[in-house]
C-alpha cells in the first residue's frame, strides 16, 4: 500500500491539541447534595492551582485519537496496486449474439465487465462495444465506473449473430495514440465458420465464456406456396433424445399442439395444416418440456413468420422483350401478365419511354436524369456484389460476363453489381417510383442461363413492388427493417417486446433488431391518423443456436509503466470507518449515566 | 395515606416497650418510678404518718413488732417522642418520605399502645423545633398522619440543639425515637441527648444515592444545609472510599446509639420500611 498524499500525515499534529484537552483539568460542575460532611474527612481531589492534570485513560480519547487517526490515513489518500486486466483505455468488447443468451452467458459475461470496471480509477478509460449483429459503442473513453456499470447493464442478448469482426474494427477503431488500448472480449467465440475473426486478435484478452445447457430450438418455420400449411423444424443440439410440445399459434391464439421427439444430435420436421388469413402472424414454439430437462436457450424456442399475402401484381413488359423475361414473369406467382398501360409493374426492356409505375429498365434509351451515360464498355465480368445486400443474399453472379454494356454516371443510385467501375445494376427511384437499372442487354449477356437469374430477378420484382408477397422466409434478427413511410408520416415500431418506437419522421429504416420476433410498422400521419405499415419477422439465427463454442487466439497487449495495474483507493473505506467510529463514540460518551441531582 | 388498614390493623397487635421505668403524670401501661395503687407486689416500708393504714402489713407486726406497710408497683403511661429532621438534607432522593413512613409506623404502635405519642419536628418554622400533635390514642392518628404528611424539608437546624428543650435531662422521660439522616458535625451528641430520657429509637434514613454515589467526573459539592462545597473527583477509588467511610459512619452511629441504650436502624427507601422497622423493634426487645 503507498500514500498518495502523504503530506498529509503532517496532520497527525492535531493529536496534541486533542490529548493537551483531555490534560486541561476540566471545570469542575457545581451539585447541590444533602451533605458534604462525608466527603470532606476523605483524600478527594483536592482543588489544585495547576490547570492541567496527567492524561489519564479514556475510552473517549481513545475513540477520537483513532478517529483523527482514520482521517489523517484517509487524507494521505492510500491506495494498493493490484494486478488487473484493464490498461490505461480499455475497450469491452461484449458478445450478445444469440449464443450468448444460452446458459446465463451474458449474464456471467456482464458480472465480469462489471468487476472489471469496478477495478477502474481514474488512471483507466473504459469504453464499451455491444458486438451484437449489428455492433454498436454504447460508451466510449469514460473514467466513471458508473456509467460504465450502467451501460453494461443495458447489454441484453438478441438473437442474430455475432459480428465479431466488424466489433473488433469498431474497437480498433476507437484506440487511442496516447493511451496504450487494450481489448477484452467477452464472447463464446461465435461459429467461426460462419463469422471467421482475424485470428489471432492482436493487443486483445479474450475471456471465454463457454457454459453449456441443454438446448433445442425451432430452427424453421416456413409455409408452402399454398399457404395452407407451415413446416417446422427443431433442431436437438444435445447428446440425449429430447421429447418436447410444439405448439403452433395464429395471431397469439393457440390452434395446434403436437408432441415431438427429436434424436441426438439430430432434426426434426413437423407439419401443420393451418387456414391463416394472409398477414397474420404464425408462431411455432416449444412448450411443456417433458423429461424434467431445462432448456438453456429460450430466445431460440420460438419463431414466427407473416403469412404471405396473394395480392396480385400486373406487370407489363415494354420494348424488345425475351423469353428470359417471360420466363420470369411466369414463374412469380403473384405477377400476372398484362399490357401496358393495366400494369403497376413495368419491365421496359431497350423502350426509349419511362413508364408512370415502378419499372425495371433493362438498357433502355431514355435515361433517367440521375443517370448519365458515358459510354460504352465491353467484355465485363462481375467484380463486385454489394455485401450483404438481402436481394443479392445466395446470388452468386461471379460467373456472369457481358458482351456490352451501357457506361453510366449514377451518383444518386446504389450500386448493386458492377464490373470495375462499370455499374451493371443499380436500385434507385424515377419520379418517385422505385426503379431497377440494367445497364446491359440480357441477350448480351449470360445471366439468363444462370442458377441465380430466377432469384435475382424475382427479388428485384419483389423490391419494386414493395415488398408485397415477398418470400415468406423472415429474416435473421438484427437485420433491420426498411420501410417507405407516406411522405412526412412518423414511423412507429412496435418490437416483440411491445416497446413502441417512434422514429424521425421520413425515416426509413430501424436498426434495432437483436431480439427475435414480429415487428410491427405503423405510420402516423400528419392528421394524427395510424396507417398500418408492413409487419417483419426477425428469426432466431440458426448459427447461435446450439450453444456453439470458440476459442479465440489472441497476442497479449503491450504492458507499460502501471499498465495491467488496478489501483485502489482505500481512502472511502477508511472514511466509512471514521464515521462508523463517530457513531460509537457519540453513544460512549451519551450512553454514560448522568450525575444526580436533586 | 400513610398507613393502610392492614398496616394499621398489624401494628395494632404491638406495643412499645420501655427499657426503663418511666415518670409520667397519668396513668398508663408501663412500670413508673411511683409505688402505689397497683396490683403486683413491690416493697415494704415503714409506716409513715399519712399512709393508708390498709397497707399496713398486719401479720408483719404481730410477727416482728414493726408497723410496715405494703407498696405496690403502679403503672404510668409512656411518652414517645417522635422528633423527625426535617431539614432540608431531607429533601433529597425521597428521604422525606421514607422518613415520614419510619416515623408513622412508630406512631401508631404508641397509639395502639395506649402510649402518649408527642410529635416534634426539628428544624421548626420560626424556632429550634415545631410541635406536632400529641395523642394517647388511635383516635389521634387521623391528627399526626395529616402532620406528617404536611411535613416540607426546609432550612438547617441542629437536632442536638433542640433535643434539651423537646426530652429534657431527667432519665425516665420515655422514649425518644429520631428520625433524620444524622448528616451533621454534631451527631454524637444528638444520639447522647436522646439517650438521656432512658431508651428509644434511631431511624436512621440514608438514601441508597448517598451509600454509593452515581457521582461522574470531577464536581464541587455544594452541602445544601450549610453551603459549603468540597471539591470531589468521581473516580472509582475515590468512590469506593467514600463508600467505606459511608460505611463506617452508619456503624459509628449504631455503635453510639448502643451505648446510649438506643435501638439503631438503618432505613433507606421507603419500600418495606413498615416491615423492616417492626422487626428491628421486636428483633431488640423494643416492641413486643
Amino acid at each position: 500500500m503507498s500514500l498518495l498524499a502523504p503530506a498529509a500525515l503532517a496532520l497527525s499534529i492535531l493529536a496534541l491539541p486533542l490529548v493537551a484537552l483531555y490534560m486541561l483539568r476540566p471545570r469542575r460542575r457545581r451539585l447541590v447534595v444533602p451533605s458534604t460532611m462525608l466527603w470532606r474527612t476523605g483524600d478527594t481531589t483536592a482543588s489544585s492551582a495547576v490547570p492541567w492534570q496527567p492524561p489519564r485513560w479514556s475510552l473517549l480519547l481513545a475513540l477520537q485519537l483513532g478517529i483523527l487517526a482514520l482521517l489523517v490515513f484517509a487524507l494521505t489518500r492510500p491506495f494498493s496496486a493490484e494486478a488487473s486486466l484493464l490498461g490505461p483505455h480499455t475497450v469491452i468488447v461484449v458478445d450478445t449474439s444469440g449464443s450468448m443468451a444460452a446458459a446465463g452467458r451474458l449474464d456471467a459475461a456482464k458480472g465480469q465487465a462489471l468487476e472489471l470496471v469496478a477495478e477502474a480509477s481514474d488512471q483507466h478509460l473504459v469504453s464499451i462495444v455491444d458486438a451484437g449483429p449489428v455492433p454498436r459503442v454504447i460508451l466510449a473513453f469514460s473514467a466513471d465506473p458508473h456509467a460504465a456499470a450502467e451501460a453494461i447493464g443495458e447489454l441484453r442478448a438478441g438473437g442474430g449473430v455475432d459480428a465479431l469482426p466488424e466489433a473488433l474494427r469498431l474497437a480498433r477503431g476507437l484506440e487511442t495514440p496516447d493511451r496504450p488500448t487494450t481489448l477484452l472480449v467477452l464472447s463464446d467465440g461465435g461459429d467461426p465458420e460462419h463469422r471467421p475473426v482475424d485470428e489471432p486478435i492482436p493487443n486483445a484478452v479474450f475471456l471465454p465464456f463457454h457454459e453449456r445447457g441443454p438446448d433445442v430450438a425451432v430452427t424453421s418455420l416456413v409455409t408452402d406456396s399454398s399457404g395452407r400449411r407451415v413446416l417446422v423444424e427443431l433442431a436437438n443440439f444435445t447428446d440425449a433424445e429430447r421429447r418436447s410440445n410444439v405448439e403452433i399459434l395464429v395471431d397469439g391464439g393457440l390452434v395446434a399442439r403436437r408432441p415431438a421427439i427429436i434424436e441426438p444430435r439430430a432434426h426434426a420436421r413437423l407439419s401443420f395444416d393451418l387456414d391463416a388469413p394472409p398477414g397474420s402472424i404464425v408462431t411455432a414454439r416449444l412448450a411443456g418440456d417433458s423429461g424434467g430437462w431445462v432448456d438453456s436457450n429460450a430466445l431460440d424456442d420460438t419463431a414466427s413468420l407473416v403469412m404471405p399475402g396473394d395480392d396480385r401484381h400486373l406487370v407489363a413488359v415494354e420494348g424488345r422483350g425475351s423469353v428470359f423475361l417471360d420466363a420470369l414473369v411466369a414463374s412469380v406467382p403473384w405477377l400476372e401478365p398484362v399490357s401496358v398501360g393495366e400494369a403497376d409493374l413495368t419491365i421496359v426492356d431497350g423502350a426509349d419511354r419511362l413508364p408512370d409505375t415502378p419499372m425495371w429498365l433493362i438498357a433502355p434509351t431514355a435515361l433517367p436524369d440521375t443517370i448519365e451515360l458515358r459510354g460504352v464498355a465491353r467484355n465485363l465480368a462481375v467484380t463486385y456484389q454489394r455485401p450483404a445486400e438481402p436481394i443479392l443474399d445466395d446470388v452468386d453472379l461471379s460467373g456472369v460476363v457481358v458482351g456490352e454494356a451501357q457506361w453510366v454516371e449514377a451518383p444518386e443510385w446504389l450500386t448493386l453489381v458492377a464490373s470495375g467501375d462499370v455499374p451493371l445494376v443499380l436500385l434507385g427511384e424515377v419520379d418517385g417510383h422505385r426503379a431497377v437499372y440494367f445497364t446491359f442487354d440480357l441477350t448480351r449477356s449470360n445471366l439468363p442461363v444462370e442458377v441465380a437469374f430466377p432469384v435475382l430477378g424475382a427479388r428485384l420484382v419483389e423490391w419494386l413492388v414493395g415488398g408485397a408477397g415477398l418470400d415468406p422466409v423472415p429474416e435473421e434478427a438484427g437485420a433491420p427493417l426498411v420501410f417507405v413511410p407516406p411522405a412526412g408520416a412518423t414511423p412507429i415500431v412496435t418490437t416483440p417486446s411491445g416497446d413502441r418506437v417512434e422514429l424521425r419522421p421520413g425515416t426509413t429504416t430501424y436498426a434495432d433488431t437483436a431480439l427475435p420476433g414480429v415487428y410491427r410498422v405503423e405510420f402516423r400521419l400528419d392528421d394524427g391518423t395510424l396507417v398500418a405499415g408492413p409487419t417483419t419477422v426477425r428469426t432466431f439465427a440458426r448459427h447461435e443456436a446450439g450453444t456453439p463454442v470458440h476459442e479465440l487466439a489472441t497476442t497479449p497487449p503491450r504492458r507499460t509503466a502501471g499498465a495491467g495495474l488496478s489501483f485502489r483507493e482505500w481512502a472511502p473505506w477508511i472514511l466509512s470507518a471514521a464515521i462508523a467510529l463517530v457513531v460509537i463514540e457519540w453513544w460512549a460518551s451519551h450512553r454514560r449515566p448522568k450525575a444526580v441531582s436533586s | 395515606m400513610l398507613l393502610d388498614a392492614e398496616t394499621r390493623q398489624r401494628l395494632a397487635r404491638l406495643t412499645l416497650r420501655a427499657r426503663h421505668r418511666v415518670r409520667a403524670a397519668r396513668k398508663g401501661r408501663h412500670r413508673s418510678y411511683h409505688l402505689g395503687e397497683g396490683l403486683d407486689f413491690a416493697d415494704y416500708r415503714e409506716y409513715a404518718f399519712g399512709d393508708d393504714y390498709r397497707r399496713i402489713d398486719h401479720h408483719l407486726r404481730a410477727r416482728l413488732g414493726v408497723t410496715l406497710v405494703r407498696l405496690y408497683e403502679t403503672e404510668e403511661e409512656l411518652p414517645v417522642r417522635l422528633v423527625i429532621d426535617r431539614s432540608a438534607s431531607m429533601g433529597f432522593y425521597g428521604k422525606l418520605t421514607t422518613a415520614r413512613l419510619a416515623a408513622a409506623v412508630v406512631a401508631y404502635l404508641g397509639l395502639a399502645g395506649g402510649d402518649r405519642v408527642l410529635t416534634y419536628a426539628v428544624p421548626g418554622l420560626r424556632g429550634a423545633y415545631d410541635v406536632g400533635p400529641t395523642g394517647r390514642h388511635v383516635s389521634a392518628w387521623p391528627q399526626i398522619e395529616d402532620w406528617l404528611e404536611d411535613l416540607d424539608a426546609a432550612g438547617s437546624g441542629s437536632l442536638d440543639a433542640a433535643l434539651p428543650s423537646i426530652v429534657g435531662h431527667r432519665a425516665g422521660a420515655g422514649i425518644v425515637v429520631l428520625v433524620g439522616d444524622l448528616l451533621e458535625e454534631r451527631w454524637p451528641q444528638t444520639i447522647s441527648g436522646a439517650g438521656i430520657a432512658g431508651g428509644g429509637l434511631v431511624l436512621h434514613v440514608l438514601a441508597p444515592e448517598e451509600l454509593d454515589p452515581p457521582l461522574v467526573g470531577d464536581v464541587r459539592l455544594v452541602d445544601v444545609e450549610t453551603g459549603r462545597s468540597v471539591e470531589a473527583a468521581a473516580t472509582p477509588t475515590e468512590l469506593a472510599a467514600y463508600r467505606d467511610r459511608v460505611e463506617a459512619f452508619v456503624e459509628e452511629v449504631a455503635a453510639h446509639a448502643r451505648r446510649a441504650g438506643l435501638v439503631h436502624r438503618l432505613v433507606t427507601s421507603p419500600d418495606g420500611v413498615v416491615d423492616d422497622v417492626v422487626r428491628s423493634l421486636v428483633e431488640r426487645g423494643a416492641a413486643r
